[in-house]
């Protein structure tokens, strides 16, 4: 367990499609004062956002390992075709490490040049309980990314029982569905074979509301993202009381440096956590939830 | 040349008796328990059904599945494992499953026992099913429907382990197993619960015009009645009625059930400022018409979806793919989708179009 030490901040992935100059800008201008221990690049939805070039991804690597944060590459989640097995085999090694969305990347462990990686479990491995986990320790991860939809309850039990640090998300749109299907290419009526990178156009995703105008959904080309942002700043003391060793923010456009910052705050006992709730809500503009945290549907929210 | 099988859905005894007189070679069954992923109330078999269904399908030669396919979590581990434990007492061939701590419990506790990956692993490549192989010596995987034929054929060329594919029924547009939408909107899903967007939650609400589904508060669809006449009631009958024909003779309550599904909900995309059904077409999967392609790339198995659905649906959907695929092996240069079986199918989902999902491009 992890109850006495500090609780680490990692950022995830980017997520929708930014753009060279954005995601540039996004790792080496503004992480740049932040207070993270890691940062997680690739993305994990479409491999054709893989954008970055081999120079940049070096470059981010050692903008970022200067301040010293460890840097990670974030596997796709659904892989169908050789080219996208072959890009991660590629710029894996640039990396500190690799989180592994995929089972099928743990065979491309057997080659020397990925000896010295360390071994994320990203959150679409579905590791939904201690013995799974448990089962994949013969990697040597360094720590777990819980799956989105499991309780706190569940994320504890495995970090105790598997004895394998664990990381849950603290603040982002959550992913509530991945799908053969690009819904952004079929929004504007093309194909995901034919789609030009449409979701250029779109760097905040698709905002889905229902028939009766609520907020429901976020479309990020073959994710559907929860519209709320899910929020654990409230509960900090919480997961560090069930052992969590580092909490996820996923990116977004603008704001993620404050985000970061007021996380960081919260975390040192710098800052009340109600107050910080209410200086984020601006950055959260279809409203909080986190009821997946305590087993709830994940849309509802629970105050501390 | 070795025959493509063919595994079939049954949702009770009946069911398996029908699948296995119109031609399955194998039939897929659940416990009554949230082990699967079709954890409905009154769905799914007793250990003593199951039983007579294991019984039923070795005494004609065919095989009986288990499918334990949900992910148990903390406290659930046990009776996961004790539903391994009694598939094995009941002599079946295979089960299907998706967690790693199942198929361990299996390969050390019941190691002749054959793993099938369910669909619910989202093993899309063959990296992957070569790891489901080396790790714990699966046999089979059903893969998920999100490949291409063309994909399909790169993974039956780079395994060893014998492949499944979906042939006909329900064509879920998410990446099985990644699918946490229900979870999101109930608090229950099937990797958690083994159902999707239970009818539990399901409420509506209907005024003079419409009808409003809401699923635990949250609005998936309004069903627009009659904009011409009065109301609803008065209404004829034309074009963008949706809920007349299933309202003049008396309430249809399935009617609601089967459009509870989120992705088949109507939304409005605020970015591009449309509204409709954004996620989900109104089809099925029916592979008839690439039936040979599918044979000829190598696939092992046919799968039909559709444990929920009624007896009389496991064994008219068994007899038309067990009749397209005799037919191509009685002579595959002749092979042709027989009019007769689109008619049937069109009558087993009526409103519904067929499609082959992504096998021929996304």
């Amino acid at each position: 367990m992890n109850q006495d030490k500090k609780i680490n901040i990692a950022i995830g992935p980017a997520p929708y499609n930014w753009g060279k100059p954005q995601l540039l800008d996004f790792y080496c201008r503004e992480l740049a004062d932040t207070n993270v221990q890691a940062v997680y690049i690739g993305n994990t939805i479409c491999h054709k956002r893989n954008i970055l070039s081999r120079d940049d991804l070096r470059k981010i690597v050692a903008a970022l390992n200067n301040r010293g944060i460890k840097v990670y590459y974030s596997s796709l989640a659904l892989s169908t075709t050789s080219e996208e097995f072959n890009y991660v085999k590629d710029v894996a090694p640039l990396f500190d490490g690799l989180e592994v969305n995929m089972l099928g990347f743990f065979n491309m462990l057997k080659h020397d040049e990925f000896q010295n990686l360390e071994i994320i479990l990203g959150p679409y491995l579905n590791l939904y309980n201690w013995r799974s986990a448990a089962y994949l320790k013969k990697f040597k991860p360094k720590r777990l990314v819980a799956p989105f939809e499991i309780s706190l309850e569940n994320a504890a039990d495995i970090a105790e029982k598997s004895q394998i640090p664990i990381e849950l998300t603290a603040w982002g749109n959550l992913s509530t569905a991945l799908s053969w299907r690009c819904y952004t290419a079929r929004a504007v009526n093309r194909s995901r074979e034919n789609c030009d990178n449409i979701c250029f156009k779109y760097p905040e995703g698709m905002l889905l509301k229902t028939v009766e105008g609520e907020d429901l959904f976020r479309i990020d080309g073959l994710q559907v993202q929860s519209a709320k942002t899910h929020c654990l700043v409230e509960h900090l003391d919480k997961l560090k009381e069930n052992g969590v060793s580092t909490v996820r923010i996923y990116p977004q456009l603008g704001h993620t440096a404050e985000i970061v910052d007021t996380l960081a705050q919260v975390l040192e006992g710098k800052q009340d956590a109600k107050a910080s709730l209410e200086y984020l809500a601006p950055y959260a503009p279809s409203g909080f939830c986190n009821g997946w945290l305590w087993g709830k549907a994940g849309w509802e929210y629970v105050a501390a | 040349m070795k025959k493509v099988q063919l595994r079939c859905p049954a949702g009770n005894l009946p069911a398996v008796k029908e699948a296995l007189n119109n031609g399955a070679d194998a039939v897929y069954i659940g416990f009554a328990s949230p082990t699967n992923l079709s954890n409905f109330s009154g769905l799914n078999l007793s250990y003593d059904d199951a039983k007579q269904a294991a019984a039923q399908a070795h005494e004609l030669g065919k095989e009986l599945y288990v499918v334990i396919n949900s992910y148990p979590q903390k406290d659930e581990l046990d009776s996961a494992f004790e539903s391994i434990d009694q598939a094995v007492a009941l002599g079946v061939d295979a089960v299907i499953v998706s967690d790693m701590a199942n198929m361990e419990y299996i390969n050390r506790h019941h190691p002749e026992l054959p793993i099938h990956c369910s669909v619910q692993t989202g093993s899309a490549n063959a990296e992957t099913i070569n790891f489901w192989h080396e790790n714990f010596k699966a046999d089979c995987v059903v893969l998920p429907r999100v490949l291409s034929v063309d994909e399909i054929e790169h993974i039956v060329k780079n395994t060893q382990v014998s492949i499944e594919v979906f042939a006909l029924g329900s064509l879920c547009t998410s990446y099985p197993g990644r699918c946490n939408v229900s979870q999101y909107i109930t608090g229950e899903s099937t990797n958690t619960r083994g159902v999707c967007t239970s009818p539990k939650f399901l409420d509506f609400k209907e005024d003079e015009r419409d009808i409003t589904l809401r699923l635990n508060n949250i609005a998936l669809n309004k069903l627009e009645g009659c904009q011409e006449s009065d109301s609803i009631y008065e209404c004829k009958g034309h074009q963008g009625c949706e809920v007349l024909q299933h309202r003049k003779d008396g309430w249809d309550n399935s009617f609601i059930v089967n459009k509870r599904h989120v992705c088949k909900g109507q939304f409005i995309n605020a970015s591009v400022g449309t509204k409709g059904y954004l996620m989900h077409d109104n089809v099925i999967l029916n592979t008839l018409g690439i039936l040979s392609r599918l044979i000829e790339i190598g696939v092992d198995a046919f799968k039909i979806e559709g444990r929920q659905r009624p007896s009389t649906y496991s064994g008219q959907a068994t007899r038309i793919m067990r009749e397209a695929i005799d037919c191509y092996y009685a002579d595959p240069e002749k092979y042709r989708v027989n009019p007769a079986w689109e008619a049937e199918m069109s009558v087993m989902f009526p409103e519904m179009n067929s499609s082959v999902g992504p096998y021929l491009g996304r």
